[in-house]
């Protein structure tokens, strides 16, 4: 049987700037993307992968090409419905700022809830989830008091939290040591899999490529499928 | 909701300082429209007892009834130009002597005993004067100068002794206590040529256009043209409208400079999906509550401050005045979050991801 990919995206392309200064951020990129898969994106700085995430996750538009969330066109939808699907279908864990820092970590979830209270995961389940990720007795702290890879960890939980088909994560585990990557790699695979959720990884850390199901190599804007 | 209350309770010092400001604020506006509506009371509150219509003067006072001088032929002419009730007032500022030699000074008004200004003041104790040399006085006057009904002062230029027969309960004009007296007794006070009757006439209705030497006034109109009213008012509306203003800006730069120090946040939540209008609307809720915060401490204020001021000094708390300047304070709160609101409107959240 046929399935929806959480993310087609089709012959991509963009360029910054003009004459000299111009730079062609992603050319001709296509992929699709299933759900219950961990995707890395690896490449260098400036190799064009967070231009691939924020065009992956509708917060830019594509000169050229064609892409799709769940099978709807991002193409067709007004900037109000943007967001909506980028609240209910796609869960972003960045590099930073990603938690209000005036709010507890439980409260950053009663913050998703006011404005989508329904089709969240349940209490138990997040309970669950932050044990998973090891920062349940932070539930009443603020982000000021957890250290970078707590804060971290905290922000997957909040991208889960919604149970997107797509999760668009950049640099993850830039601030967590070598066991922590193990723990946050295999928890990022177990929720791709366990909630049918395409995580998608954007990357330079290599430690990660044993545990996602598909890798791909960015260089210069260009997008290669790395055979197994 | 959540995001305006958390921030404030989780960044107290920055929110205090900004709600003790606005407190102050709102603390002297509410003293100074206390103020404005106390002196403009005690510019008129006499008139207010009459609950006359309209009143005529000499054309050549410009408005003003300590310059007005009619003759007995105005005087019946105007009466002549009015369906309603009439009184002719004679007019006089002057000073009384004790007999404990203290002086202070009064707008004597003289009107006849069977006058209906006569019949509308309002009296604490005693009655109105009857007969010659009888006067009623301001209750603040008298409390003042220590005179009860039956003591006896002097009046300006006579040397009769007058006698307090009555203490009105709030008689001031043009700022001074008034003394109530009979007409005759105002020409003993202030000598004038035998044919002045009086300063003014007063009547419970309008005066169609009399003769050409005398000019009619609504009681709102005379009003605005006592001496120093419209521009005492107009200055007190003047500063409480530059401290609205002050609120605004203070609102506005605070939020703006808040919002500017939150953008990756508000970038991250943006990219999140978290709608704009909610952002928008939590920036608004805390222009607000800053604001509220504030006023209620500034009533706290305002509250100790008046309960133990001495009644000489002219503040008078108006519930309208007091809610319109609350409300036109959470206005600014809200219209000064709208500078900030749109810097949270066009934030792009790539500026930061990339």
């Amino acid at each position: 049987m046929l399935t929806t990919p959480a993310l087609r995206m089709t012959h991509i392309s963009k360029t910054y700037g003009t004459g000299s200064s111009q730079v062609q951020a992603l050319r001709d990129v296509s992929l699709s993307i299933e759900r219950g898969t961990l995707t890395l994106i690896l490449g260098p700085s400036g190799s064009g992968k967070s231009t691939f995430l924020t065009i992956a996750g509708g917060l830019q538009t594509p000169d050229s090409g064609e892409i799709s969330i769940d099978g709807q066109p991002m193409k067709a939808l007004s900037k109000r419905a943007q967001d909506r699907l980028r609240l209910e279908n796609i869960g972003f864990i960045l590099q930073g700022h990603d938690l209000v820092p005036y709010l507890t970590v439980m409260e950053q979830f009663q913050l998703v809830d006011r404005v989508k209270p329904k089709g969240n995961i349940s209490k138990n389940e997040l309970l669950q989830l932050l044990k998973d990720l090891g920062v349940d007795q932070l539930a009443n702290s603020l982000p000021r008091d957890m250290s970078g890879g707590q804060q971290q960890r905290v922000a997957i939980a909040r991208a889960l939290y919604t149970k997107p088909s797509l999760v668009l994560a950049d640099e993850p585990t830039s601030a967590l040591d070598s066991h922590s990557v193990e723990v946050v790699g295999e928890l990022l695979r177990s929720v791709a899999h366990s909630q049918n959720t395409a995580m998608i990884v954007v990357t330079h850390d290599t430690r990660l490529v044993t545990l996602a199901d598909d890798v791909y190599d960015m260089e210069d804007g260009v997008l290669t499928h790395r055979e197994s | 909701m959540l995001l305006a209350m958390k921030e404030i309770k989780r960044e107290k010092l920055r929110y205090s300082l900004i709600i003790l400001l606005i407190a102050l604020i709102s603390y002297m506006m509410f003293i100074l429209s206390a103020l404005a509506l106390g002196l403009a009371h005690q510019n008129m509150s006499a008139l207010d007892d009459w609950n006359a219509n309209s009143i005529v003067l000499n054309e050549q006072a410009d408005g003003v009834m300590r310059a007005s001088v009619l003759t007995s032929q105005q005087v019946e002419n105007a009466k002549k130009h009015t369906d309603g009730e009439t009184a002719a007032v004679g007019f006089v500022s002057t000073r009384f002597i004790t007999s404990a030699e203290k002086k202070e000074s009064v707008n004597f008004l003289g009107v006849k005993k069977d006058s209906f200004i006569a019949d509308r003041v309002k009296l604490n104790t005693g009655r109105m004067p009857q007969k010659s040399h009888e006067v009623v006085l301001d209750q603040s006057v008298a409390t003042k100068a220590q005179l009860a009904v039956n003591d006896q002062i002097t009046l300006g230029n006579d040397t009769a002794l007058y006698t307090v027969v009555g203490i009105a309960h709030d008689a001031k004009l043009q700022i001074a206590p008034v003394a109530y007296g009979l007409l005759s007794d105002w020409h003993r006070i202030s000598p004038l040529a035998p044919q002045i009757e009086a300063s003014a006439v007063v009547s419970t209705k309008s005066f169609s256009t009399p003769e050409s030497s005398l000019s009619r006034f609504t009681i709102s109109q005379f009003i605005q043209l006592l001496p120093g009213y419209s521009a005492q008012n107009k200055t007190f509306v003047m500063m409480i409208a530059v401290l609205a203003i002050v609120t605004l800006v203070i609102i506005a730069v605070f939020l703006y400079i808040i919002v500017l120090q939150k953008l990756p946040n508000i970038a991250v939540l943006k990219a999140q999906g978290i709608p704009t209008r909610y952002l928008i609307g939590s920036t608004v809720e805390q222009g607000s509550m800053v604001v509220i915060f504030g006023l209620l401490i500034g009533i706290i204020l305002t509250v100790a401050t008046a309960l133990p001021m001495p009644a000489s000094v002219p503040m008078e708390f108006s519930p309208l005045l007091l809610s319109a300047t609350t409300i036109g304070l959470v206005a600014m709160g809200v219209i000064g979050s709208l500078l900030p609101a749109r810097k949270i409107a066009t934030v792009d959240p790539i500026a930061l991801m990339e």
